[in-house]
């Protein structure tokens, strides 16, 4: 993709949260401000990202975009 | 926004020597390229390891994007004394992630220094700064129509090819050996002074990606698993993608099958009939891949074995569980396919499984996958196989012998089960070794199994010692008692060089054990 948002979401978060190595986080409402706390300090078995790695204001959009979204037809079932 | 420099300065520093080394590093790289605030280095503080946080606190970090700011920090750095841990992905997962080796060093963050200099899909080779990730090397390729493909170990995406093999990592494709594949190196020295290896000294040399030795000494591996420099370029080659690429897998019933497996796998391997890193995959680290433990026991301790054996008919999954692919073309890989084919039968053991056969199913797919250097995370799966968070690799090395991966397994799992822990592990074959990489997994949100989980890695590192065994790379909560390991000649020399290279000790003191 393009976008530089989308790519991390795709190339990053779903490769974990699409796959049932991460929970769904899809569809879910989670807030923003949740999900970078995640990004940013890691919870348990996920790691964490720094700035340099994924950018204050691409995390800003990733989250929203996450936050947001609708579920997916078909996802895996959540595993932790 | 609580300021953490005060409470995680380098041994032997004081604040205001501390105070002054960062104000000259931001002027240097720009104040926001200099990090002290909690929130900005909590990312650095994650760790898997059972070691506390706070032995790995880190006093900054420092982004640097280009050859002379890493030339302008160490020479800050000798000034104050103070030391810098570079790191270039910092997805160093099981072995000590982003954070320092010890408490108050800087991190000196490369991910910005990305670029990817110079692919030549003729020599196939590729120049690479530290902060590319594997991801982004592939989608270049990819836009660009180039047929290379990658050798990644299993953080793929996230992960990157620098720093990787600067800690001697491993992939699964014929380029497994990631830092046998490497070719050039620049370096920037404790002094300032910029190092390339082999080939990149000579002058409008063009050869420095082709020609590993150069001449003289070679330099590259004392660069490797070390602090004697920080790598700001790095040359690979890369494999060029073949016709035809048949990725199976073996299944075998009963754990005592190992010996039978090396046995079988050895011959074909040293004979490059089965060219790739390979690997032999237990039961506990298959089903990872596709489930957490809780699904079939939610009880604390290891996993008993009548669990195991639930796991291994519902999920379809052998004792061991063997990955391996063949690459060619048409003709070639029905060739060996046939020679493998062959050898699994002669062994009496063993049930061939191809892709046509696994569908799409997990784990296979991610296997296959990984053995042609593409992206995937599911490997992560094994995170939460217990949950919690904690993760240490012990890797052990291994003569590629049926009777020593016998006796090494019987004791890795002797030693884990004490400890109310798992042996989830896997052999990765290469031709005459193998990396025993057992996944040392426990609650790290549990106090109590933490310490148990330490005791455990320390045993497991003093066992095997005692039977001449020793790993190949480990966390940085351990790297002393592991350097212990391979002698004090060998630690003499080591600090020796790093005295010659960098009689201050700044770049990262404690790397492999190694101080000035």
């Amino acid at each position: 993709p393009e976008d530089k948002a989308e790519m991390v979401f795709q190339q990053t978060c779903m490769a974990c949260h699409s796959t049932g190595v991460g929970p769904v986080i899809l569809g879910r409402d989670l807030p923003p401000e949740a999900i970078k706390l995640f990004v940013r300090h890691g919870n348990r078995a996920m790691p964490a990202f720094t700035e340099a790695m994924i950018d204050d204001e691409t995390l800003d959009r990733v989250a929203e975009m996450v936050s947001k979204s609708k579920a997916p037809a078909t996802q895996s079932a959540p595993t932790q | 926004m609580t300021d953490t420099t005060q409470s995680a300065l380098p041994q032997g520093i004081s604040p205001a020597q501390f105070e002054a080394a960062l104000g000259q590093l931001r002027a240097l790289l720009g104040p926001e390229n200099v990090l002290t605030s909690e929130e900005d280095l909590a990312p650095y503080t994650k760790v898997m390891m059972s070691d506390a946080d706070e032995k790995h606190m880190p006093g900054a970090a420092v982004l640097a994007t280009s050859v002379e700011q890493v030339q302008g920090v160490l020479k800050i750095c000798n000034q104050f004394k103070t030391p810098v841990w570079p790191i270039s992905t910092g997805r160093n997962f099981g072995y000590g992630s982003a954070a320092p080796g010890t408490r108050g060093q800087i991190v000196l963050d490369l991910k910005h220094m990305n670029k990817i200099i110079e692919v030549d899909p003729v020599l196939c080779t590729a120049l690479l700064e530290p902060g590319v990730t594997y991801q982004q090397l592939w989608n270049y390729l990819k836009e660009n129509d180039i047929p290379l493909w990658l050798s990644c170990p299993a953080p793929s995406a996230i992960a990157g090819p620098v720093g990787n093999t600067l800690d001697r990592g491993v992939g699964y494709t014929p380029y497994g050996e990631h830092f046998m594949m490497q070719c050039g190196m620049e370096v920037v020295l404790a002094n300032g002074e910029v190092l390339r290896t082999g080939m990149g000294g000579v002058e409008k040399s063009n050869t420095w990606q082709a020609f590993k030795w150069g001449y003289g000494p070679y330099l590259d591996g004392i660069f490797t698993q070390s602090n004697y420099g920080v790598v700001t370029k790095l040359g690979i080659w890369l494999m060029p993608q073949p016709p035809a690429y048949k990725p199976f897998c073996i299944q075998y019933e009963d754990e005592s099958d190992i010996d039978t497996i090396v046995e079988m796998l050895r011959p074909l391997k040293i004979a490059n009939i089965v060219p790739n890193a390979a690997v032999i995959a237990n039961v506990m680290w298959e089903a990872a891949a596709i489930t957490p433990r809780s699904k079939y026991y939610d009880g604390t301790g290891s996993t008993p074995k009548d669990v195991l054996e639930e796991i291994k008919q519902k999920e379809g999954m052998g004792a061991w569980n063997v990955y391996a692919a063949l690459y060619g073309t048409a003709e070639q890989v029905e060739v060996n396919w046939n020679i493998v084919k062959q050898a699994v039968e002669a062994s009496g053991k063993g049930k061939l499984i191809t892709e046509e056969e696994a569908g799409n199913r997990e784990p296979f797919r991610y296997r296959a996958q990984l053995m042609k250097g593409d992206m995937t995370l599911q490997e992560f799966g094994l995170y939460r196989w217990r949950g919690g968070g904690g993760s240490m690799w012990f890797a052990p090395v291994s003569q590629a012998k049926g009777s020593e991966t016998k006796a090494q397994m019987e004791l890795a799992q002797e030693i884990l089960n004490e400890y109310g822990l798992d042996y989830v592990a896997e052999f990765i074959v290469g031709m005459r070794d193998m990396h025993h990489i057992v996944d040392v997994l426990f609650d790290r949100s549990d106090p109590a199994e933490t310490a148990r989980a330490h005791a455990c890695f320390a045993k497991l590192l003093s066992e095997f010692g005692k039977r001449g065994y020793a790993v190949y790379r480990v966390n940085t909560g351990f790297m002393e008692q592991t350097a212990d390991l391979y002698g004090k000649v060998k630690r003499d020399v080591d600090q020796t060089l790093k005295r010659a290279l960098d009689p201050n000790g700044i770049i990262a003191p404690g790397k492999s054990g190694i101080f000035v």
